[in-house]
């Protein structure tokens, strides 16, 4: 793991978005590389903690990647981190194969409508302050935004994993998100 | 499009982790078709996402895995953009999100008459099922509350009940503990779609998958 993390070097989120916005304007492979080296292994253990075993993650890491590149030139740095985008495309990825193994039928993925149609520049603030806040959160918050992220349960199904009432599961991840969410805009 | 009522900011966030049974998220998806407010939102609740996914310890993955991606690349030419921009709906339309499920146009829909005055047709999806109502103008639904939680949209017409006035585009996100009587105001019959919670819910990936053959 260590190793991983120095053939990467410590580049901030930003450099990485910076990347993205290379790949999409001139689809250079070496930059793909290098994207593929540092998010693979993160989409990896994203997937791993949403349920896949060892052989779905690492193929549905490479359905991601693979995405990635097909997808580059409609990413646009202003609109979207690199880590959100990337974020995205697995997220769909394993509810698309979810659905699959389930053979239920054809529900369009997620990620069929424009992020947002506002001029707000999203994809350049700075993750910083957010990534205080999430490690600021009390207990709770933080149990149902993580089981929410990474375990991929719905609301009832957390009341039932922590034992709460349903409705505590809502206002627990309503204050968490508000929290954070205020993180997003402190430095405009 | 001007919406008035959205899903509850816990049903966004979920959305957005990819944590919503797929009934759910089929109605936000199309709710998010007609809400540049709430996309604002799920944007936020990404990005969010974005930034824990980056902080995640590394699992180590096979080069053969890059070396075979970079293969599939090889024989694709220039990647070509793909997502899809806001749908602009004519009046006879359903949301794109719903085509597969129930088709493309109201006009074509074939209503199973539930009482007088409302009609319905079904739809199953990975995890429960979605409903959509046509219910004709003037009529009172009884008072009623539900037993799980339970989300409308207005896809034409309107209602009023309780909580406010519902038109195109708006969303009652409702609490089980939440009674209402609604009241179809609009002149032209009021479609919606509507999604509960399922009854019962089993934990887990694997279980999840089981869900189907128990008809939940």
């Amino acid at each position: 793991m260590t190793e991983t993390a120095e053939l990467n070097t410590q580049h901030p989120s930003a450099w990485w978005s910076d990347q993205l916005q290379r790949l999409a304007e001139h689809s250079e492979q070496a930059v793909f590389v290098e994207l593929y080296k540092h998010f693979g292994p993160k989409v990896a253990t994203y997937l791993a903690r949403l349920g896949a075993t060892a052989a779905m993650s690492e193929e549905l890491t490479q359905e991601t990647m693979l995405s990635v590149w097909r997808k580059a030139s409609s990413y646009k740095r202003e609109k979207a981190a690199a880590s959100t985008w990337i974020f995205t495309i697995a997220r769909n990825q394993f509810i698309d194969a979810m659905r699959k193994q389930n053979s239920s039928p054809e529900v369009p993925s997620q990620d069929t409508v424009e992020p947002v149609a506002s001029d707000d520049p999203v994809g350049l603030v700075d993750a910083e302050p957010l990534r205080r806040e999430i490690k600021n959160l009390p207990i709770v918050q933080s149990q149902v935004l993580y089981l929410s992220y990474f375990k991929g349960l719905s609301h009832s199904e957390i009341a039932a994993d922590m034992n709460i009432p349903l409705g505590s599961v809502k206002s627990n991840l309503r204050l968490a998100f508000q929290k954070l969410r205020a993180k997003l805009r402190t430095n405009q | 499009m001007k919406t008035h009522h959205h899903p509850d900011e816990s049903t966004l966030v979920s959305y957005a982790a990819g944590a919503l049974p797929a009934n759910a998220a089929l109605l936000v998806s199309c709710h998010l078709q007609m809400c540049d407010h709430c996309r604002a939102t799920i944007r936020d609740a990404e990005f969010i996402g974005g930034t824990m996914l980056e902080d995640l310890p590394d699992t180590p993955i096979s080069t053969a895995g890059l070396a075979s991606v970079l293969r599939r690349i090889e024989h694709e030419s220039e990647p070509a953009p793909v997502r899809v921009p806001p749908q602009t709906l004519s009046p006879d339309e359903l949301p794109l999100p719903l085509h597969d499920l129930f088709g493309r146009k109201y006009s074509d829909i074939d209503w199973s008459p539930l009482v007088p005055g409302v009609g319905q047709v079904k739809a199953s999806t990975a995890s429960g099922t979605v409903r959509m109502l046509n219910i004709a103008p003037g009529t009172c639904l009884p008072m009623h509350s539900h037993r799980g939680s339970e989300m409308t949209l207005v896809l034409r017409g309107s209602y009023t009940d309780e909580i406010g006035r519902f038109g195109v585009g708006d969303v009652a996100d409702l609490d089980p503990s939440v009674e209402h009587q609604p009241i179809v105001d609009s002149k032209i019959p009021c479609i919606s779609l509507v999604v509960s919670d399922a009854p019962l819910k089993f934990r887990g990936i694997v279980p999840r998958m089981l869900q189907p053959f128990f008809g939940i």
